[in-house]
């Protein structure tokens, strides 16, 4: 539609005005033998691009477009046009008979004249001398159907992880840059979020199609102009804000989804799971007859029950209905399950639904531009029995104006608004209802007697309320440019921003038979009193910025300089509240005011306040060589009173060899190197609030007295009088590369981070002090790392374009001064690498052959000789090693296994084994475009992670009673001396003892290779979208997770942690699943 | 623009002190502060039934002693722990920041003297907790500064001197903590001088009891074992408190408000505070008492069971409680529980049901951590069994003092058994003096009978296990030298033929062995006082300083 408007208007114009001078000049052109070429230069999406080069190859001649995209230039036949422009792919095009030449400019994210958002400004990519990362929103986001941008920058930009602990929905995952750790006292390397230059607190809030550009700060000289709070680096996202003189256009955009759920746990089939359950128990109590979990007893006779059950009923469609006698059985006071249930299938859906929509409205005028987005998620949970759903809704609008001469206007108004609703679930975390799902036998009743429910998860979710957790973030900025003479403006900008979440749950009765009292005892309400009660809590904080500087930018000859002065102020508040009431009138009506019991509330306030003056100077000779000082003078409420001040310098310097004449005989090779280094420091602020002020914190005592929970205030924390900012120093040393014509581009980063002065516990203070030691500034760590990124772009000559592009990153992190006199290993000490994983290296299984007998209790006598391994196994009175039990291996040949005094001096046996920190993380994505179709890959993994975790998925008989897993089933017996597991036994809830202390056998290898996202695309072609008037349309087919490559010696997903909500080490794996989804979608352009 | 500027330039812009903390400085203004802070030591003090699925030392909760014979029973500890182990002085600082910070708030003096008391209270109670644990301790009265050095790495002082501190303590506390103090709360949840005197009797008579079987200082001791007397009888004397009629309701009952015993009782609400130890004597399996346990409660007509004629023997297990001191009745369930029959089985068929509250036991209050019954802290009861211990230990006791102590407590309306008489030093009922033939031949007749009273009082309360250390007789909980106590009932496997208890020996008939395989040996000496966990000597060492290893870890 746009191109046939222009077309209108070109005839307008040249009938109008111009006609008789075109004649006139196309005369003197036939003259000698030259034409007038006219012709509109458009981007990707068919929006003009004013300001491009057109320049006929070879010559100075040349002109530019205006700001319709349009151009017209004289030039001989034969000869070619060259259009180049900031950040697109440059073209040349031959002059044949065509008098009109209509160019596409592909952006480019690989070219050196980008454009790259920095911190107060923009700077030209060749010209970066940090460590800055860009992030292609297009290829990395594009039309996957990652509901966050966290998602999708996983594995895109090096250097920054993301993970995601579980499947949750409506969870943003955690991203981390150069580092997990960073400092003991922070929560990790969390860069700072900058939307529009202003944090935005959670990246769930923020619709990805509203993304225009995203820049990563890395290092310190980048990241420092933002202070205190970026002292783990920046991430800017900046919004579309639309083009001034740019077509209005409508873009329609959809997307639907079906997922369903990968490595979900298989809970061992009835007889199976019970053998194991009592060999254990009977290992360690040898008369046991029977165990119980619950109301659910099982003994041997129940174990030939269940395997007649399968025999007889196996495979047959029985219904929900249980029947006495059949199913289950009353013995000895005790109830004795017989039928096996499939609860996943009962729990969880095959396929769940997501879509999403984006309409995004966008143009100008020669002085005003605007974008307006409104989009839609509405991403529906795995449960199928209650579901789970997340929405989320999103309206954006920009507006930039030029007023005059002297003065741009801008503003952007962000509304969003999400809702979680779950079922509501009476146990807090850790106990989910993923732990209690994957908790019990496959036996556990999970049927009906008589019309009744049995009390389980399934039970309790059915009949569960739902909780709604809503959030709503307003942003509203307004702000300006003074040009106040040439080369010097002033900005200013000031951003509103809040955010709002009200969590509101209902409890109420579940009704069913309350079998736990080993009785068939149907209630109305077995849930405990307490959970006749309907909660709202509410949190709702603001954040008040201000951003004032200015810059001036001056070139002399060779020398250009560029100044930046300003500062900027922030206050945050945040409150919350919470209500609960007990005593539900009708529990279907959940309010505060139809509610008759107890009343609770509680609350919080909390505010802080940073304020911060910078300037930076940039100076270049020649584009050759690049240097940039930056110094910021900061001040944060959460320092002490006296020492709230700071000052952080930071510098960087490149050189652009391949201006040197002397590299001109590597130019058809190597078109572009540069070589950069840089170093600065930053404050700390993170490091929790009020470390500096005695508190005592109010609490509820447990005391009642007159109905009333007596409030009481905690000792005053002590205080060290010499506390003091915590700085993080990082040197940078790296080198960008183009090869081959531009087409292969290199990036490369060493860097290593040093936290100084981390706060931590001074001295180790003995028992006597009666509190935890002061902190004082006496820890140091230190990350250190490297980073490579390459692209290769090439457009062959049949049209066929192909672009790659690969990270690979490595980091590694070390205490490097902490107080800890007894080295112990199991704590921090100087000298330890995060996230080392000390354990035993196994040798074997033990055989009959390591023993000369047994005892006349039973017990087997370990041959002289053999290495005494007690320690090991924890001291456990009635644990006796057997055949079948773990031999772990006598490193050190003293003739015992142990851990000696658990330190760095001495350690036994243990020796580093692993390691739980993500190393050579790394991405790569192929993109193809021909005649119309696109396909597009992205791969992502990390190359070496260990794990030891713990709970009842990874360690057999975790808890003996509760549910033993299908793989667990390949255990050591005399018969079969090959298994996988030992013979099994009672953990009781310990990973580290028994058969599994930590050791090299069953060390978790979490390294993967996962093929995040398949798209096949197909754009309508051009004579089509003429034809029906509509610029652009394309149709895509997505697949995201399809494959998985690990080495994981159990059924998990690789990318599966502990998560914020489940941190216990028995939720381990029992959380939501990680899914595969398939997608496809629409995108219009009107 | 100009905003921004304005606040840059507001010099106090980045002073944002806590809006929801107090801090040192700041919090130290009123009386209701000073209330406010010193609730913070009921609950880790006055522990009743804990909270949820854990705390305190009633029923279950402390098996290791000779009245519990567990499926397995709980050995002693035989490693050095390397940190904490119960070494810590968390307590010791609060309560010493709390009677420095009180003496400057500005208050009536009665008021401050009041809760110096209270924290001088709660101080002497943490000392005579960490010296019950460790003997020997390093003291402070005042706050350690990271840099008091001298202080920090303080050897042990001996454990008489701490002692006399925690008297002084005490001491204080009875001349100044207000008789009663109705602004603060009502009698029996609040910290009074009857309070601090129950506690007082308790720790003193432990300390000297202690002194007199360990050290064998007789002047510690009796001065000690004084102030225990002198403390309990100011209660007696006082008139405050009288026995209920109602022995099991003591530990059963939803509302403690109204008992005249509780000195101190602990409240719980439903759904807010709740308890578990109701639910180990409902519908779950329980351990159970022993054999031992059972035969020390008395027959009906005063005698204990091997001179009572009145005595059924224990081969049938109804006859087993009849004719007996009723508190057996109170503590325990008439009917046998087994294993393999029912599921709320005992390990030895005897099945206490002294918490259960029959309204409550099939609600949803009666299962799991959801129990609401209040909980007694501190009582007459045992008062009156500290008065009657300190006065036979001081060798003192008359028979004007069994009457107003122990004979009150079988004088009770649903207890009436004969009183204890004392006839030339020896026990007596109606006239006649008697020695129980299974007396322990190293303990007095009297005393043997004074403690017999007490662990029958106060059974499943937590007390057994100090009882037997500050005795010096923790060979009581050898399960091989004393084997009766990890019998049960005694039963014929042909009237139970579907039990999975295990009778002694195999056999077709007997008792029941609770723990078949697993045993608890009492051999080192060393248990009765815990270990110094490792790291605290090693940070001593490195500072040049020795922190002493108690003897024999």
């Amino acid at each position: 539609m746009i191109k046939y408007v222009n077309q209108i208007k070109k005839l307008v114009m040249k009938r109008k005005s111009f006609t008789l001078l075109l004649f006139v000049f196309l005369l003197t052109m036939n003259v000698f033998g030259q034409k007038v070429i006219t012709g509109t230069v458009t981007d990707q999406e068919a929006k003009p691009i004013p300001g491009v080069s057109v320049q006929v190859k070879g010559t100075k001649n040349g002109t530019t477009t205006g700001n319709n995209g349009q151009y017209t230039i004289t030039i001989t036949k034969g000869k070619f046009l060259v259009f180049t422009h900031v950040g697109s792919v440059s073209q040349e095009r031959v002059v044949g008979n065509n008098t009109e030449i209509d160019v596409t400019l592909n952006a480019s994210t690989t070219s050196l004249d980008q454009v790259v958002v920095v911190g107060y400004g923009t700077q030209k990519k060749s010209d970066l001398t940090g460590a800055v990362s860009t992030v292609d929103v297009s290829k990395a986001i594009g039309t996957r159907p990652v509901p966050d941008l966290g998602r999708g920058l996983q594995g895109v930009v090096p250097g920054l992880t993301v993970t995601t602990q579980s499947g949750a929905i409506g969870k943003a995952p955690h991203i981390q840059l150069r580092g997990v750790i960073g400092s003991l006292n922070s929560g990790g390397t969390q860069p700072l979020i900058l939307l529009d230059n202003v944090e935005i607190q959670d990246l769930q809030l923020l619709d990805p199609n509203d993304i225009e550009s995203i820049t990563v700060l890395k290092d310190a000289a980048s990241a420092s102009i933002y202070g205190t709070r970026a002292a783990w680096g920046v991430i800017l996202i900046t919004t579309k804000s639309g083009k001034k003189g740019a077509p209005n256009r409508i873009t329609y955009t959809n997307n639907y989804a079906w997922s369903t759920p990968i490595s979900v746990p298989q809970i061992a089939d009835g007889p199976a799971g019970a053998e194991m359950a009592l060999a254990a128990l009977r290992r360690q109590v040898p008369s046991a007859q029977s165990y119980s979990i619950l109301g659910a007893s099982y003994d041997d006779a129940s174990i030939q029950k269940m395997k007649d059950w399968q025999t007889q009923y196996g495979g047959q469609n029985l219904g929900d209905s249980m029947v006495m006698g059949r199913d289950f059985e009353i013995r000895g006071g005790l109830l004795y399950f017989y039928r096996p249930w499939n609860v996943q299938n009962m729990y969880l859906n095959k396929y769940s639904l997501q879509q999403k929509h984006n309409i995004d409205v966008s143009g100008g005028s020669e002085k005003t531009s605007y974008n307006l987005g409104v989009g839609y998620l509405g991403e529906g949970g795995v449960l199928k029995i209650n579901p789970d759903h997340f929405n989320r809704y999103n309206i954006s609008l920009a507006v930039n104006s030029t007023v005059n001469k002297w003065l741009d206007v801008r503003s952007k108004i962000m509304l969003s608004n999400t809702a979680t609703t779950q079922p509501y679930f009476r146990l807090n975390p850790p106990i989910s209802p993923w732990y209690n799902l994957y908790r019990y036998p496959e036996t556990y009743p999970y049927g009906t007697y008589q019309g009744e429910p049995f009390r389980n998860v399934i039970t309790e979710i059915q009949q569960a309320h739902m909780d709604e957790t809503k959030t709503g973030l307003s942003r509203i900025q307004v702000g300006g440019t003074l040009k106040i003479i040439p080369g010097l403006t002033v900005d200013g900008d000031y951003t509103y921003s809040a955010t709002n979440t009200h969590f509101h749950s209902v409890g109420g009765p579940t009704s069913g038979i309350n079998f736990w009292t080993n009785k068939l005892n149907y209630q109305d309400n077995f849930q405990a009193a307490g959970t006749d009660r309907l909660i709202y809590d509410s949190y709702w904080n603001s954040i008040n910025t201000g951003k004032f500087y200015g810059t001036y930018v001056k070139n002399l000859g060779l020398h250009s300089l560029k100044l930046i002065a300003g500062g900027d102020i922030e206050y945050y508040e945040g409150y919350s509240q919470g209500s609960t009431r007990q005593g539900l009138i009708d529990p279907s009506q959940g309010e505060l005011s139809l509610a008759t019991g107890d009343q609770l509330v509680n609350g919080s306030h909390d505010h802080w306040s940073t304020l911060g003056y910078f300037g930076r100077i940039n100076y270049s000779y020649n584009e050759k060589f690049l240097l940039e000082l930056n110094g910021r003078f900061d001040g944060s409420s959460r320092f002490p009173i006296k020492q709230e001040w700071g000052f952080f310098p930071s510098m960087s310097a490149g050189y652009i060899i391949t201006r040197e004449r002397f590299m001109d005989f590597a130019k058809p090779v190597l078109s572009f190197l540069k070589f950069r280094g840089s170093y600065g420091s930053i404050g700390n602020q993170d490091v929790g609030a009020y470390r500096f002020l005695s508190i005592m914190t109010a609490y509820n005592s447990n005391w009642w007295e007159n109905g009333v929970n007596m409030r009481s205030v905690s000792s005053p924390t002590p205080l060290s009088p010499s506390l003091t900012w915590e700085s993080v120093s990082t040197v940078d040393f790296g080198a960008d590369a183009r090869i081959f014509n531009n087409k292969l581009g290199v990036t490369f980063d060493w860097y290593q981070r040093t936290t100084n002065d981390m706060i931590t516990g001074g001295v180790t203070l003995p028992s006597t002090f009666g509190a935890e030691s002061p902190v004082r500034n006496y820890g140091a760590m230190q990350t250190t790392g490297w980073e490579l990124g390459l692209n290769w772009n090439n457009t062959f000559s049949n049209g066929l374009t192909l672009n790659l592009s690969a990270t690979l990153s490595d980091f590694q992190e070390k205490l490097t001064k902490f107080s800890n006199t007894t080295m112990n290993i199991n704590g921090n000490y100087q000298g330890k690498d995060f996230g080392e994983i000390w354990g035993y290296q196994t040798d074997r299984f033990f055989t009959q052959n390591d023993f000369s007998g047994q005892d006349a209790q039973g017990n087997w006598i370990l041959k002289p000789g053999v290495p005494d391994q007690s320690k090991v196994n924890g001291n456990v009175s009635w644990f006796h090693l057997q055949p079948g039990d773990i031999k772990y291996k006598d490193v050190n040949g003293d003739g015992k296994v142990d851990f000696g005094s658990n330190t760095v001096g001495d350690h036994g046996d243990l020796s580093v084994i692993g390691n739980s920190t993500p190393r050579y993380q790394y991405g790569f994505r192929l993109g193809l475009n021909f005649k119309g179709f696109d396909l597009s890959t992205f791969i992502q993994g990390v190359g070496r992670r260990q794990l030891w975790p713990s709970g009842p998925m990874f360690i057999p008989g975790f808890q003996y009673n509760e549910a033993w897993y299908a793989n667990q089933e390949n255990y050591w017996t005399p018969q079969h001396q090959d298994a996988f597991y030992p013979t099994p036994t009672n953990q009781s809830g310990n990973n580290n003892a028994l058969n599994f202390a930590r050791q090299t056998k069953y060390l978790l290898n979490m390294a993967y290779t996962r093929v995040k996202d398949i798209t096949i695309g197909y754009r309508l072609p051009d004579k089509w979208s003429k034809e029906f008037k509509i610029p652009s349309a394309r149709i895509y087919f997505s697949g995201e997770n399809l494959f998985t490559f690990d080495n994981i010696s159990i059924p998990i997903d690789p990318e599966i942690d502990y998560t914020d909500e489940q941190p216990d080490p028995r939720s381990f794996n029992r959380v939501y699943p990680y899914q595969k989804t398939y997608s496809f979608g629409l995108q219009v352009t009107l | 623009m100009s905003a921004f500027l304005m606040a840059g330039c507001k010099k106090d812009f980045l002073n944002q002190p806590p809006l929801d903390q107090l801090t040192d400085q700041t919090y130290w203004t009123s009386e209701n502060n000073v209330r406010t802070f010193a609730y913070g030591f009921y609950a880790p003090y006055f522990v009743g039934y804990g909270s949820s699925y854990s705390g305190g030392v009633y029923f279950s909760r402390q098996t290791l002693n000779d009245d519990f014979a567990p499926a397995a029973p709980d050995p002693f500890p035989v490693n050095v722990p390397t940190s904490g182990g119960g070494w810590d002085f968390g307590m010791v600082r609060k309560e010493n920041i709390f009677i420095d910070r009180v003496k400057k708030v500005p208050m009536s003096q009665e008021a401050i003297n009041h809760w110096v008391g209270v924290g001088r209270f709660f101080r002497g109670l943490e000392y005579a907790g960490l010296v019950n644990k460790f003997g020997d301790v390093p003291y402070y009265n005042h706050v350690l500064a990271e840099n008091d050095t001298a202080d920090l790495y303080k050897p042990r002082d001996p454990r008489t001197l701490v002692m006399d501190s925690v008297l002084a303590d005490f001491q204080y506390a009875a001349a100044n903590v207000r008789i009663s103090d109705n602004t603060t709360g009502p009698k029996g949840l609040i910290v009074n001088r009857d309070v601090v005197l129950a506690f007082m009797s308790r720790v003193f008579l432990f300390e000297g009891t202690w002194q007199k079987y360990h050290n064998g200082k007789e002047e510690k001791a009796n001065e000690y074992l004084a102030a225990a007397k002198w403390a309990a009888n100011e209660i007696m004397t006082g008139g405050s408190y009288s026995l209920g009629s109602n022995f099991r309701g003591l530990f059963s009952s939803e509302d403690l408000s109204g008992n005249p015993e509780m000195i101190l009782y602990r409240v719980y609400e439903s759904a807010m505070l709740t308890h578990t130890i109701m639910s180990y004597n409902n519908k779950s399996s329980q351990p159970g008492a022993s054999k031992n346990a059972l035969e020390s409660y008395l027959c009906s007509d005063g005698l204990p069971i091997s001179l009572s004629p009145e005595y059924n023997g224990d081969t049938v297990f109804r006859q087993v409680l009849k004719n007996r001191d009723p508190r057996i009745n109170e503590t325990f369930d008439s009917v046998i529980h087994l294993q393999g029959i029912v599921a709320n089985y005992s390990t030895t068929g005897y099945s206490a049901h002294l918490f259960l509250n029959d309204a409550l036991k099939d609600g949803l209050e009666g299962s799991l951590d959801q129990n609401v019954t209040d909980a007694p802290v501190i009582r007459l009861g045992e008062v009156l069994l500290n008065y009657a211990e300190a006065t036979a230990e001081l060798g003192q006791l008359t028979q004007e003092d069994l009457d107003r102590s122990i004979n009150l407590l079988r004088s009770r309306a649903d207890v009436k058994i004969p009183p204890l008489q004392i006839i030339g030093e020896m026990p007596a009922v109606n006239g006649i003096v008697y020695d129980d033939p299974k007396r322990d031949p190293s303990v007095p007749s009297l005393i043997w009978e004074i403690r017999r009273e007490r662990r029958v009082e106060l059974i499943f309360q937590g007390f057994r296990l100090d009882d037997l250390r500050r005795w010096g007789k923790l060979q009581y909980t050898d399960t091989e030298a004393n084997s009766d106590i990890n019998r049960g009932a005694w039963i014929k496997k042909s009237d139970y033929p579907k039990t999975t208890a295990k009778i002694e020996g195999g056999a077709a008939q007997g008792y029941i062995i609770a723990s078949p395989n697993a045993k608890r040996t009492f051999v080192d000496p060393k248990v009765y006082l815990s270990p110094i966990p490792l790291d605290q000597i090693t940070l001593y060492k490195d500072q040049g300083v020795i922190l002493n290893q108690n003897p024999g870890w």
